[in-house]
C-alpha cells in the first residue's frame, strides 16, 4: 500500500468500515510511514472533538467519513445522501447534520451575510462617499426619487444640494472648454455674474458654519445654487 | 542700374498691384460701412390672440414688447452685428425665436403681441421690458434689468441675476408671483386692495414696505412671511443682497 491509497482508506479505517485484510494493510503501512502516522494522528484528535461537541449540542453522534487532508469546508445532510451534491461532496467531507442543525446553521449564515451587507449599504450612503456620489450622478439622469428612496437619513434640502452641485460640477467643466469662443462681451457677463453667485455661496456657507441649523440661509444657499445651475445652463446653450 | 526700358512688363505688373490694392480697399471699406449699418428683421405672425405664446431667446440686446388688440405677433429686430443670426418657428399659435450666434451683437426687439399671449422670454446680456400683458409670463435675463408694467396676468415669474426686478401691475387672488434679483432691486407696485401671502429669502433682510401693512411680517428677518388683505395671491421673493421695496399703486 502507498501512501495515496492510505490516505483514500483512512477514514473509512477510523470508522472500522474496511475490511480486516485491508485494515491489515493500512496498519502496516502506518508502521512505517511517519507522514501517514501523523495524518491518522490528526484525523484522529478530530473524531474525538467532533465526538465532544455533538453531544453538547443535543444532536446524534456526528460521524467523520473521509477526510482528505486538503479539503476539510464542505457540509451536507444526511437527506441529500442521494443526490448529485451528494455525490460530489462524498469525495471531500460529509457531516451528517440533523434537519434543526441545519436550517439552524443556514439561518447563522443568513444573519451574518444580512449583517454584513446592511453595514455596507449604511457606510456607502453617508454623503460623500462613492457610492453616494454615484446616485447623485444617476440622479442626474433622472432617478431623483430612486436616490432618495436609498438615502432616507439625508434631508430634501441635502440631497438637492447634492444634485446641483453636481450639475454644477459638470456644467462648469463643460463650459471651461467652450466659453473661449464666446465673444469678450458675453465671456465678461458670464464672469462677473458667476462672481456674484459664488459670493453669495460663500458667504451663506460662512453662515451655516456657524450656525448650521439657519434654515433661512439654507434656503438661500439651495436659491444660490439654483441661479448658478441656471445660468451655466443658459450660458451652455450658445 | 536695371533700367525699366529694358523690363517693359515690370510697368504693367506694377500698374496691376496698384489697381488691385486700390479694389481691395475699397472693398475693405465698404464692408466697414456695411458692418456699421443695422440690419433689420421684420416679421408678422397670424395667431388666435386668445390662445397665443411667444418663446424669444435672445443674447444680447434690449427686448421690448408691448401689446395690440389684433389676430397677429408682430416681430421688428435690429441687428447690430451681421453675425447675428435669427431663426424663427410658427407652429399653430405658438412662435419661437432664436438668436443662433452667439458671437453676435446685440439685436434690439420691438414686439407686439395681443394681450392675452404667453410670453417666454431669455437674455443673456439685456434689458426686458413688457407692457400691458394679461397672460402668463416668463422673464429671465442674467444681466439686464427687467421691467415689468400693466401687468395683469395670474402667473409671472421674472428673474435677474444682477439687474433689477421691477414689477407695476395686479396680483390676482389666484395668482402664482415670482421675483428673484440676486443681486439688485427688487421693487413692486401693487394695488392698495390686493390681497397676497408673502414668501421668500431676503438674506440682507433690507425689506421696505413702502406703508403696505403686511401681517405677520417680521423686520429685519432673512425669511419673508406675512400676508396683506385677505391673502389670496402668493407673491415669492429672493434676493441675497439686493433690496425689496413695495409701493401702493396710486
Amino acid at each position: 500500500m502507498n501512501c495515496r491509497e492510505c490516505e483514500d482508506m483512512l477514514s473509512d479505517y477510523l470508522d472500522g468500515e474496511v475490511e480486516a485484510a485491508c485494515a491489515f494493510e493500512i496498519e502496516q503501512h502506518l508502521s512505517q510511514c511517519a507522514a501517514c502516522r501523523t495524518l491518522h494522528a490528526e484525523l484522529c484528535q478530530l473524531v474525538e472533538a467532533g465526538q465532544m461537541l455533538i453531544p453538547q449540542m443535543g444532536g446524534p453522534s456526528l460521524t467523520t467519513h473521509k477526510v482528505p487532508p486538503q479539503k476539510l469546508a464542505t457540509a451536507t445532510v444526511s437527506s441529500w445522501s442521494e443526490t448529485w451534491v451528494h455525490s460530489f461532496l462524498n469525495r471531500y467531507v460529509e457531516i451528517r447534520l440533523t434537519m434543526p442543525q441545519f436550517l439552524a446553521a443556514v439561518g447563522l449564515s443568513l444573519g451574518i451575510v444580512t449583517a454584513i451587507g446592511w453595514t455596507l449599504v449604511q457606510n456607502s450612503y453617508q454623503p460623500g462617499s462613492v457610492l453616494s456620489h454615484m446616485t447623485s450622478v444617476s440622479k442626474d439622469t433622472g432617478s431623483q426619487a430612486k436616490m432618495v428612496a436609498f438615502d432616507p437619513p439625508a434631508a430634501p434640502a441635502q440631497v438637492e444640494r447634492a444634485v446641483l452641485i453636481e450639475s454644477i460640477g459638470r456644467l462648469t467643466k463643460s463650459l471651461d472648454r467652450r466659453k473661449m469662443n464666446w465673444n469678450p462681451q458675453i465671456r465678461r457677463v458670464f464672469e462677473r455674474n458667476m462672481a456674484i453667485i459664488d459670493q453669495s455661496l460663500e458667504e451663506c456657507a460662512a453662515v451655516l458654519q456657524e450656525n448650521p441649523h439657519d434654515a433661512e440661509t439654507e434656503e438661500m444657499l439651495l436659491a444660490a445654487y439654483r441661479e448658478k445651475l441656471r445660468l451655466l445652463q443658459e450660458f451652455a446653450a450658445l | 542700374m536695371i533700367r525699366i526700358t529694358r523690363f517693359p512688363q515690370c510697368g504693367l505688373i506694377f500698374g496691376f498691384l496698384v489697381l488691385s490694392f486700390s479694389l481691395t480697399s475699397l472693398v475693405w471699406a465698404a464692408e466697414a460701412e456695411l458692418s456699421g449699418n443695422l440690419s433689420v428683421f421684420s416679421r408678422t405672425y397670424q395667431v388666435n390672440p386668445q390662445t397665443a405664446s411667444l418663446s424669444l431667446r435672445g443674447i444680447t440686446g434690449p427686448i421690448t414688447v408691448t401689446t395690440a388688440e389684433r389676430n397677429e405677433i408682430r416681430i421688428k429686430a435690429e441687428l447690430s452685428a451681421p453675425s447675428a443670426k435669427l431663426m424663427d418657428t410658427q407652429l399653430d399659435n405658438k412662435v419661437q425665436l432664436e438668436v443662433l450666434n452667439d458671437n453676435s451683437g446685440p439685436v434690439r426687439f420691438e414686439i407686439v403681441v395681443p394681450s392675452r399671449c404667453t410670453l417666454d422670454l431669455k437674455c443673456i446680456d439685456g434689458a426686458i421690458t413688457v407692457n400691458d400683458t394679461q397672460g402668463k409670463l416668463t422673464v429671465e435675463t442674467t444681466d439686464g434689468d427687467i421691467t415689468l408694467h400693466n401687468i395683469s396676468g395670474t402667473e409671472v415669474i421674472a428673474r435677474s441675476t444682477s439687474g433689477k426686478v421691477i414689477y407695476d401691475g395686479d396680483i390676482s387672488p389666484q395668482g402664482n408671483y415670482t421675483f428673484q434679483s440676486f443681486n439688485n432691486l427688487i421693487d413692486l407696485t401693487v394695488p392698495a386692495s390686493a390681497s397676497f401671502q408673502l414668501a421668500g429669502t431676503a438674506f440682507t433682510g433690507d425689506v421696505n414696505l413702502g406703508g403696505l401693512n403686511i401681517a405677520n411680517f417680521i423686520p429685519g428677518s432673512r425669511k419673508l412671511i406675512g400676508s396683506y388683505g385677505q391673502g389670496g395671491g402668493k407673491i415669492h421673493l429672493t434676493t441675497h443682497k439686493g433690496q425689496i421695496r413695495f409701493h401702493k399703486k396710486k
